[in-house]
């Protein structure tokens, strides 16, 4: 009833005070409530009239009559202990209000009030005025040089109002007038560095000028490493971190800064990762590897590296080789922004098939972007290589051009739909065929660690190959899977990505053949050899069981298992 | 204001389950807060290193500090910000949320600002009811009260601070069961205005079961006594609030003494069934703003299937008040422990 009340009298309120050239919320906050209100009261009458109805019928057909309350009584008994109540309720409040006062001061006013020392005589006056002034002269010439600074109020004033405000141009100007009258004014100097984003040095520089001013405060230390993070110079950053740290210890931005610096400088030092890998199919193929790559330290998010491996691929009847070799470089301009690029040859002999030697191009791009944790993300990559299962392959000269899309949208909190395109060309040594592949993906995020999804792949191949790699028609799968990835406070790293499914398969020129399983896993286990994972065992195991793998295989029943292993030597 | 200009706390005991939700939902704001600062109030499940994961500040003050209350106001001095916003561990935000409250405190007196809540979960009975109860109240009454300049409550699921205030007010007080009410009634008795917006949306967990409900409206209905009780006189001088707070006392005791023992007693003694149909005689009442509130958001099939439950949460509700209101009032007994509602 009290809000019905007070919703019917916003319109009237709001007329009044739009009378004095103001307004409490505007008309499209009082209407939207006022209608609600009559509403309220158009479903209460309409009740109140339907059960009145109700009643008149009921009783001479139940012939209860003497049982039925007498609606009108009830009814107006009703209404009158609604608004008596309501009233008594109000009107008690401001009766109380006119007996209890509010307390009168905070306990810290009334104790200075308590304090308070009894009025003064008028010599004792005097005598206090005089000290009073003598107190205020030496006030003044103790910050005789600051009054000078005050000059500059004006722009500090103008300047913190434009930062509040939002307006960076204007503040970054005021706070720079500032700095020319008061060159050690702190307070500027920060704000100043803060604003001048398109200029990383000059904002270290300010930074570092802000710590030499304040150089008890932590947050200027912060400020700098932050900077320096952003500018790839990790290392340097953990040190000002420390210094942070060391005025206040447990700041947090300091300790997840460092963390993030410290783990960054990691990964972005100079590394060497030798690598050695085998695997086995169903045909009896098996292909042993042996590489290496060594990266070089990253440098203003650009980082250089030489990759090199030799795979020797045997059927227990024939064998080949590869000998492969690249140069790649990564391009991270901002976090969820990457470019990689390998570029180099690969060098083929077959030794059961003539030992003929050739050395072709291969090399791959892959452009990465996503806007946010949560965000639409994209993944371009093109590729050439050597397929190379077996030694067939390798003999026919298989060599596989491919560009692919991966689209991902979030559609719904933690929900993300990802879609799969790629197209690629087979070239052997008589022929070209062409692989088109299509997928759609609904990925469910249930923690920050662990995904699972639902999709489905079609697979087709333009005609069949005689050049050792099965090309039905037409392959589709279903599948569900996860992907989870645990990672210890120490640096051991679990990555779990596991699909289970059914698919199927048409020859070419035939009808689509039953559904049958379709198994695949990949885990990768990181073992640090250092504290922070600087040196680490890296294990990569791989297993999949499926009538038609996705990639080019070589029969149309197969089975595949890998294993590699890794050792990432940061320098 | 400005989203830079933002701290969140998120205080959090054993919420591994939840918190990742919340955080995220932080995390991808149109308008992202400067820090996001997770108090893992000594949890037991893991909840501190789900936030680490997530990339946010993690604080632990060395004991568990026994409420809410506590552990938000431990977070408060690693707070830079002007403004600081305190979000449940349970709760998630709308997209917009921060960027809708930000204009609020354009206003310097402006102290705190809530904005919507309807609960994320509604399966059953419980939630079916506190949903109603949310819509009817958020769509209602609450916006009446802005309207009035004088919001009940900055609901402590989400509501955004003035930090100098908030420190100047010692943060959040473990003196009663309802630090939001007991914060938002003392800014208000120190004069500074707290905001509605109901544009700024959160969705909380909500009890699902009864033991969890009853547990919640208990912390509730205790803390709600106590802080009629530490703040009535403060109250009287601030208008409108005190007309709303005797009206909730009084719906808390009277109304409530009325429908769960009146009514009855009434059917008994002039032997009709009729009388009854007192509990949901204002169903109208109910139904008419549920049903505003249901429309935009085009969930008027689920407004009308959970009504029913309403008038079920509200005789729990009813009964929680009272027996609050004789322990607190003539009883004496204070009730303290902090309970999780879910």
């Amino acid at each position: 009833m009290f809000y019905l009340a007070s919703a019917l009298a916003m319109p009237l309120r709001e007329a009044y005070l739009r009378l004095r050239k103001r307004s409490a919320g505007g008309w499209r906050t009082v209407l939207p409530q006022f209608a609600i209100a009559s509403g309220i009261l158009g479903g209460i009458w309409t009740i109140g009239w339907l059960l009145g109805r109700v009643l008149a019928a009921a009783r001479p057909l139940v012939g209860v009559g003497v049982t039925l309350p007498p609606i009108h009584v009830l009814g107006r008994v009703s209404i009158g202990l609604a608004f008596g109540t309501l009233a008594l309720v109000l009107g008690g409040v401001e009766v109380l209000r006119l007996f209890v006062h509010p307390r009168p001061a905070l306990p810290r006013q009334a104790a200075l009030d308590a304090d308070r020392e009894p009025l003064p005589l008028p010599e004792e006056r005097a005598a206090r005025e005089w000290h009073r002034a003598a107190l205020l002269l030496a006030l003044g010439l103790a910050v005789g040089t600051r009054a000078l600074a005050q000059s500059v109020d004006p722009h500090l004033a103008r300047a913190d109002s434009a930062w509040g405000a939002g307006d960076s141009a204007l503040a970054a100007r005021e706070f720079a007038a500032v700095l020319a009258g008061d060159p050690y004014n702190s307070h500027a100097t920060f704000r100043l560095a803060q604003l001048t984003r398109d200029n990383p040095a000059e904002a270290l520089r300010l930074f570092r000028r802000y710590v030499e001013l304040e150089p008890t405060d932590a947050w200027g230390y912060l400020a700098v490493a932050d900077a320096l993070a952003k500018a790839g110079q990790y290392g340097n950053a953990v040190d000002w971190y420390d210094r942070a740290l060391s005025v206040a210890p447990e700041e947090p931005e300091a300790i997840a800064g460092r963390s993030r610096a410290l783990a960054r400088a990691r990964l972005a030092a100079p590394a060497i990762t030798p690598l050695v890998g085998r695997t086995r199919d169903s045909d009896g193929n098996t292909t042993e590897r042996l590489g290496a790559s060594v990266e070089l330290g990253e440098l203003r998010h650009l980082r250089f590296g030489v990759e090199a491996a030799r795979d020797r691929i045997s059927d227990g009847v024939t064998r080949a080789e590869l000998q492969q070799l690249a140069l790649r470089a990564r391009w991270r301009p901002r976090p969820g922004t990457s470019l990689d690029v390998a570029a180099g040859g690969t060098r083929l002999d077959s030794i059961a098939f003539g030992g003929s030697v050739t050395v072709m191009p291969t090399g791959r791009v892959r452009a990465r972007w996503r806007s946010s944790a949560h965000g639409p993300a994209l993944d371009v990559r093109a590729q050439r290589g050597v397929v190379a299962a077996s030694p067939q392959l390798v003999a026919n000269r298989v060599v596989r051009t491919e560009l692919g899309v991966v689209g991902e949208l979030p559609f719904a909190r933690s929900l993300k739909l990802r879609g799969i395109g790629r197209n690629a060309a087979l070239r052997d040594s008589s022929d070209v065929n062409h692989r088109t592949t299509l997928g759609g993906i609904v990925a469910a995020q249930l923690s920050p660690v662990v995904e699972v999804s639902g999709g489905i792949h079609q697979i087709r191949y333009a005609h069949a190959t005689t050049a050792g790699y099965f090309a039905p028609r037409l392959i589709q799968i279903v599948e569900a899977g996860t992907y989870l990835e645990l990672e210890s406070d120490g640096g051991w790293l679990l990555s779990l990505d596991a699909g289970a499914g059914a698919q199927r398969v048409a020859d070419q020129g035939g009808p689509v053949g039953p559904w049958s399983h379709a198994l695949r896993g990949y885990a990768l286990i990181v073992a640090p050899l250092t504290a922070g994972g600087g040196r680490a065992l890296q294990l990569e195991l791989e297993g999949e069981d499926s009538a038609v793998a996705r990639e080019a295989v070589t029969a149309g029943q197969w089975r595949y298992g890998s294993v590699a292993l890794s050792l990432r030597w940061a320098l | 204001m400005r989203a830079t200009d933002v701290t969140v706390i998120v205080p959090a005991f054993n919420e591994a389950a939840s918190v990742a939700d919340t955080i995220r939902s932080l995390q991808t704001q149109t308008a992202p807060p400067r820090q996001i600062i997770v108090v893992d109030d000594c949890s037991t499940d893991g909840t501190g290193d789900v936030a680490r994961a997530l990339g946010v500040s993690v604080v632990r003050p060395p004991e568990n500090t026994g409420s809410k209350a506590g552990a938000q106001t431990f977070a408060l001095r690693y707070v830079r910000t002007p403004l600081t916003i305190a979000v449940d561990a349970d709760t998630v935000l709308a997209p917009d949320a921060i960027a809708r409250l930000l204009p609020a405190f354009e206003r310097p007196r402006v102290a705190a600002a809530c904005g919507f809540v309807v609960p994320r979960k509604v399966r059953t009975l419980w939630e079916r009811g506190r949903y109603i109860e949310y819509l009817f109240a958020f769509t209602y009454y609450k916006r009446v009260q802005d309207y009035y300049g004088k919001p009940l409550i900055s609901s402590g699921c989400f509501s955004m601070y003035r930090t100098e205030v908030l420190r100047a007010q010692g943060g959040w007080s473990n003196r009663t069961l309802a630090e939001d009410m007991d914060l938002t009634w003392q800014l208000y008795g120190a004069g500074y205005e707290v905001r509605f917006i109901p544009d700024a949306v959160c969705y909380p967990i909500e009890p699902h079961n009864f033991r969890l409900m009853r547990t919640q409206l208990r912390r509730w209905s205790h803390g709600f006594v106590q802080n009629v009780k530490l703040h009535w006189r403060d109250l009287l001088a601030v208008p409108y609030l005190r007309s709303t707070v005797a009206v909730a006392f009084w719906d808390a005791t009277i109304a409530a003494a009325v429908y769960l023992v009146a009514l009855p007693v009434l059917a008994l003694l002039l032997a009709s069934p009729w009388v009854l149909l007192g509990y949901v005689i204002d169903a109208p009442a109910v139904l008419v703003p549920v049903l505003a509130g249901a429309a935009p958001r085009r969930e008027i099939g689920r407004a009308l299937a959970s009504a029913p439950a309403f008038f079920v949460l509200r005789t729990v509700n009813a009964l929680c008040f009272l027996r609050a209101v004789i322990a607190e009032l003539f009883l004496g007994r204070t009730f303290r422990r902090y309970e999780k509602g879910h």
